[in-house]
């Protein structure tokens, strides 16, 4: 029957074609849309976690209701070395972070001081990328007697006035209860687009800030970035095991948390499943009407057929397998189309997979526009998933399926004669 | 076109009720479905820029020169009454909201926390955000207290008091002294967004005046009108007659990172956009061709009756013109209706959500997706509907012009 | 039991005994106190027949005058106790005028050099090593001073003159002793915190004992005093603790080792090349 429904559509290939098209129209919008979509939501989520939180992070389980000062964990060589070695894992810094004061006799403000190793923060975060004048802290502190070297957010250097190049006094709220102070020197400034870090953030040498705030050896998180955004809930599982593993050997086993980012910023989490809630709309929309062209092509090819059909019956084809026949046809079709609207799809997504789709083309003006953070003016690449391609296609086959049905019903129910006679 | 021709088009259309509705359907759901797509996004955007608007603190925001960059109580703006009473007899204008504005220090005997505290007029400020519709205990600046203290639930956790208790305010008055002045807690706000819990503190516009010792000055007039921010902007910089002590901005001057968070989401909008054309528009063309290739023979025929190539051309375009008047119309309407349905009862994401959030600082508390008709937009839309139709039936329009009758009454299907 | 209309407080000059004044209130005076305060009291008193009690005003002056001096200077330790960590810190102090106070951390050599400056243009922190100032900003008043029960805002009330309080006087009897309590509480507009502060005197000598700082009826935090030493021209505690009653695990404790009155301070002290002089003079 196949072959019959194969041999019936040849026979009249621009109809095919063009029904084919629609439905290969529909499935490649769906694609792309599918990659675009992916594409935006893996940058919203590193944007909005690249800087503050990365992908997985390790806390002292009371800093998850309320992150505080004395909320400090063992900032162990050999944890960091295990946590490196997890399967996905792109980057690992350990950081204190400490609330204090910077600024000169003329102006002061409210500061928020994270104390990092500079090399593995850079792989870790995106906050060595984001110095935009001057440059990253170096990897090893300056040397003593001196100013501490310092990176600070944009906005922060603003406010109080000042330049690369400038000194600055810091006083922080030191864990032992004291006023910690020191002399900084401004060594880079940031706009990493998260407003906390670029209003009042403060990076400095991890053994600098320890000193100053008297929490040598100690962490407030362990900040990890993954490779693949897709794969984040698997590497945090790993990450998971690797430290409850070394937790339960040392002689006060803490409890360590690890959370992915969806736990730590359910605000965000929250606002992509919003999001992703209004493409099922377009989606839908989309089919509705992909599903409307196919059923009016497929209804008018039978409409035009009728004689055909009616001289079929006659010559006693049973009426169930005509219709079965009609439906093949639209499965084929569809089939047809979806497999092309696949092909191409597909291609188009490998293919910004590879090279970058570049979201200027979509900058209306040129207004710097970020969400949560994040700077929309760069290209961003599409994640290249198989359901991407796959769903649509089956969904679309599947729908095709259901719009078969009109035309094998009517072909169904067609008085014989009256067709052959060629009234309607 | 002659009439007799349309008149002619008009009956082929109707001879063949099937396919005149099939083709008349695409078009109409397919331009129904374009619209209410726009009209939903158009709701989006539109919320978005009012709810940044109302974080901001109206369309336009008049400070003394150079507040802004510096948010300190040394900036003032003198005189404001009269400034006030100018602004509202700018055109356009329908609320003036003059506030003071403290970046201090709250504590109670068991707790301290920083705060910005605002001081205004109630019946002002409800205009533009009605904060009385969150007050869970006490009431909100509507007594004659004269240290009246209305703070969020977070605030009021940290401070450790109840409706009553005294409030001490620290800050840096206008000239630069730190000066200290006594609140009574009066009211508790709710509002559901942990965030805004954490900071809102509100007082009436005297008891701040008093307690900076502004005088007759205050920090910030907030504008509120009917126009865009950027004409009403104009207009108050006119009717200010240039005051070199005062800064103007719009909302989006003020808030730089709110504009950025609306634009991206309006492009995700303008893409989505973008697809449901393409696919209308090939849904449509697709409908088209499929039908002329149908009347080939038709065509023929007509041809052997004697009509000209050039007529049988005109005839089709009469028929697709036609064709697209009455079902953009009937596309219009539908559209509308669904409008219609969606502004009254709209698609509740709320519950999806489960309470209020915030996309980069801007509240959303109205998460119901209604809709909103932008003209233009929606005479786009239908121009693009009835342009498609109009190729579409061009090529089967040239065609039909060299058809030779005798083949093509001869095809069969 | 007297009683008192409006009645203007001053707050003494030591900066941290200010601290305790302001929270404190009214002083005492001590009968052979040389420039007298013209008020007489008694010397023995019996618990079940109490004397008149004394003029509010008079009692007022006295504490006013304890810790009062044109300038002054000290050398005290201050240990601090909370839930996280315990330390001592030795200090050295020097007041000038109402305006002018000057605290110099000596010991733990971590934090030595460390200051805090008060002028008439604030309240600033000294980094020692930036060999510079910054001004505490008024968002961080709340905050305790170097991690201490004392706020930044308690050294700070040194320069509020008006903080008005209607005291009245009574007597009370606590574990067999009589004492002298003073009573005060804010009048409408005065911005404190506490709506009650109960000062507790010795009835002999007008020592203080206590100092009670309430929310309504609740006991938000005490000031005890204690180690009464006679520095020559008076008589003054030397031992101050501040206990919050929500963390009674909690305290911060001042001892004055040397306490001298009318010392020679120098203006240029409260400068930053004085105060750099000072902060790096060491022991």
């Amino acid at each position: 029957m196949w072959r019959l429904a194969l041999r019936n559509l040849t026979r009249n290939r621009w109809r095919t074609l063009l029904t084919a098209g629609g439905v290969a129209v529909a499935v490649f919008l769906l694609t792309w849309t599918n990659g675009l979509m992916g594409a935006m939501e893996a940058a919203m989520v590193r944007g909005a976690t690249s800087v503050e939180t990365g992908q997985v992070q390790v806390h002292h389980p009371d800093w998850v209701e309320r992150p505080g000062l004395y909320d400090h964990f063992e900032r162990s060589d050999d944890l960091l070395a295990r946590l490196d070695a997890v399967d996905g894992v792109a980057g690992v810094s350990a950081r204190i972070h400490v609330y204090g004061l910077v600024g000169n006799e003329d102006t002061s403000q409210v500061a928020s001081i994270t104390g990092v190793d500079p090399a593995r923060e850079a792989e870790a975060t995106l906050a060595a990328e984001s110095v935009i004048e001057g440059r990253w802290l170096s990897d090893t502190p300056a040397d003593l007697p001196g100013p501490r070297e310092a990176v600070l957010g944009v906005r922060l250097a603003e406010l109080l006035d000042a330049e690369v190049g400038d000194s600055l006094v810091l006083f922080v709220n030191a864990a032992d209860g004291s006023l910690g102070n020191d002399a900084l020197t401004i060594v880079g400034l940031a706009r990493t687009g998260s407003a906390a870090v670029d209003r009042a953030g403060v990076y400095m040498h991890y053994d600098d800030a320890a000193w100053a705030s008297a929490l040598e050896g100690r962490a407030h998180d362990l900040t990890i970035a993954v490779a693949d955004l897709a794969q984040v809930d698997v590497v945090a599982d790993r990450v998971a095991a690797a430290v409850a593993e070394w937790d339960a050997a040392q002689d006060e086993p803490l409890g360590l948390v690890v959370r992915s980012w969806d736990e730590i910023l359910p605000e965000l989490a929250q606002m992509l499943d919003m999001s992703r809630g209004s493409i099922w709309l377009t989606y839908l929309i989309i089919f509705a009407i992909a599903a409307l062209g196919l059923i009016n092509t497929q209804r008018m090819g039978a409409l035009e057929r009728r004689r055909e059909f009616g001289v079929l019956l006659s010559i006693g084809m049973r009426p169930w397998r005509l219709g079965s026949l009609v439906l093949a046809e639209t499965v084929v079709v569809a089939g047809l189309g979806a497999i092309l609207g696949g092909i191409a799809g597909g291609g188009a997504n490998l293919w910004y997979a590879r090279n970058g789709f570049d979201m200027a083309a979509f900058a209306s003006s040129d207004v710097d526009f970020s969400v949560m953070g994040i700077a929309f003016t760069e290209t961003i690449a599409f994640p290249w998933a198989w359901d991407d391609v796959l769903v649509p296609m089956l969904a679309v086959l599947a729908m095709a399926a259901l719009c078969g049905l009109v035309p094998a019903r009517y072909a169904v129910r067609l008085n014989a004669v009256s067709a052959v006679a060629g009234r309607s | 076109m002659q009439f007799g021709m349309m008149k002619l088009a008009w009956r082929n259309l109707w001879r063949n009720r099937t396919r005149t509705l099939i083709a008349a359907s695409a078009i109409a759901i397919g331009l129904a479905l374009l619209l209410v797509g726009r009209g939903m996004q158009a709701d989006q955007y539109g919320k978005m820029r009012d709810s940044a608007l109302r974080s901001a603190g109206g369309s336009v925001l008049v400070h003394a020169d150079g507040y802004w960059l510096e948010q300190t109580s040394e900036h003032v703006v003198p005189d404001a009454a009269a400034r006030v009473a100018l602004l509202e007899g700018v055109e356009g204008v329908d609320t003036v909201i003059p506030r003071i504005l403290v970046n201090g220090l709250l504590a109670s005997p068991r707790g301290a926390a920083g705060a910005r505290l605002t001081g205004f007029d109630p019946e002002r400020e409800a205009v533009l955000n009605d904060w009385s519709r969150f007050i869970v205990e006490g009431s909100f600046l509507a007594g004659d207290e004269v240290d009246p203290l209305v703070l969020g639930r977070g605030v009021v956790e940290l401070l450790e008091i109840e409706l009553g208790d005294r409030v001490v305010l620290t800050a840096t008055d206008s000239e630069g002294e730190v000066t200290r002045a006594l609140f009574h807690l009066t009211g508790i706000l709710e509002t559901g967004s942990g965030m805004l819990d954490d900071s809102l503190a509100f007082t009436s516009l005297e008891a701040a005046a008093e307690a900076m010792r502004t005088g007759d000055g205050v920090t910030q007039i907030g504008v509120v009108g009917t126009e865009s921010p950027e004409v009403l902007q104009q207009r108050v910089l006119a009717a200010l007659d240039g005051a070199d002590d005062l800064e103007v901005l719009t909302w989006s001057e003020a808030l730089p990172e709110l504009v950025g968070a609306i634009e991206v989401d309006r492009t995700m909008a303008e893409i989505y956009g973008v697809v449901l054309f393409i696919i209308v528009g090939f849904g449509i063309a697709n409908t088209f061709l499929m039908i002329v290739l149908e009347r080939i023979r038709e065509l023929g025929l007509l041809g052997a009756m004697g009509l000209t190539p050039a007529r049988i051309g005109r005839l089709i375009m009469a028929e697709a013109v036609l064709m697209s008047a009455v079902s953009i119309t009937v596309g219009v309407t539908l559209g509308y209706l669904g409008h219609l349905w969606l502004a009254s009862t709209g698609i509740d994401v709320g519950e999806m959500v489960g309470g209020d959030y915030d996309i980069s600082g801007i509240a959303m508390d109205d998460l119901v997706i209604r809709s909103r008709v932008v003209v233009s937009e929606w005479l786009v839309a239908s121009g693009f509907v009835f342009v498609m139709v109009m190729l579409s039936s061009l090529y089967p329009a040239i065609r039909a012009t060299r058809l030779d009758p005798a083949t093509a009454m001869r095809t069969y299907e | 039991m007297a009683g008192s209309p409006n009645h203007r407080m001053r707050i003494a000059r030591v900066a941290l005994a200010a601290a305790v004044v302001t929270i404190a209130g009214s002083g005492v005076a001590i009968a052979d106190e040389p420039e007298g305060s013209g008020a007489v009291v008694p010397t023995e008193i019996d618990p079940n027949n109490p004397p008149p009690l004394p003029d509010v005003d008079a009692v007022m002056d006295w504490f006013d005058d304890l810790y009062r001096a044109d300038s002054s200077h000290s050398e005290l330790s201050m240990h601090i106790v909370t839930e996280n960590w315990e330390r001592t810190l030795e200090l050295e102090q020097w007041t000038r005028g109402e305006d002018e106070a000057l605290i110099v951390i000596r010991a733990p050599a971590r934090e030595a050099g460390t200051a805090t400056l008060r002028n008439d243009d604030g309240l600033w922190n000294y980094a020692p090593r930036a060999d510079s100032l910054m001004r505490v900003p008024s968002g961080l008043m709340g905050d305790g001073w170097m991690g201490s029960h004392f706020t930044n805002d308690d050294l700070m009330r040194e320069t509020e003159y008006d903080d008005d309080y209607t005291t009245t006087l009574a007597w009370d009897v606590v574990d067999g002793e009589l004492q002298l309590v003073a009573t005060s509480i804010p009048t409408e507009r005065a911005a404190v915190v506490y709506t009650q502060v109960v000062f507790r005197m010795r009835a002999s000598d007008w020592m203080p004992l206590r100092a009670e700082y309430y929310d309504g009826d609740e006991l938000v935090r005490t000031m005890t005093f204690s180690d009464l030493r006679d520095l020559g021209d008076r008589t003054v505690p030397m031992r101050m603790t501040l206990q919050p009653m929500d963390a009674p695990d909690e305290r911060t404790e001042i001892t004055y080792e040397s306490l001298e009155f009318d010392a020679r301070v120098d203006r240029s002290l409260f400068t930053h090349s004085g105060l750099r002089r000072a902060a790096q003079r060491g022991r």
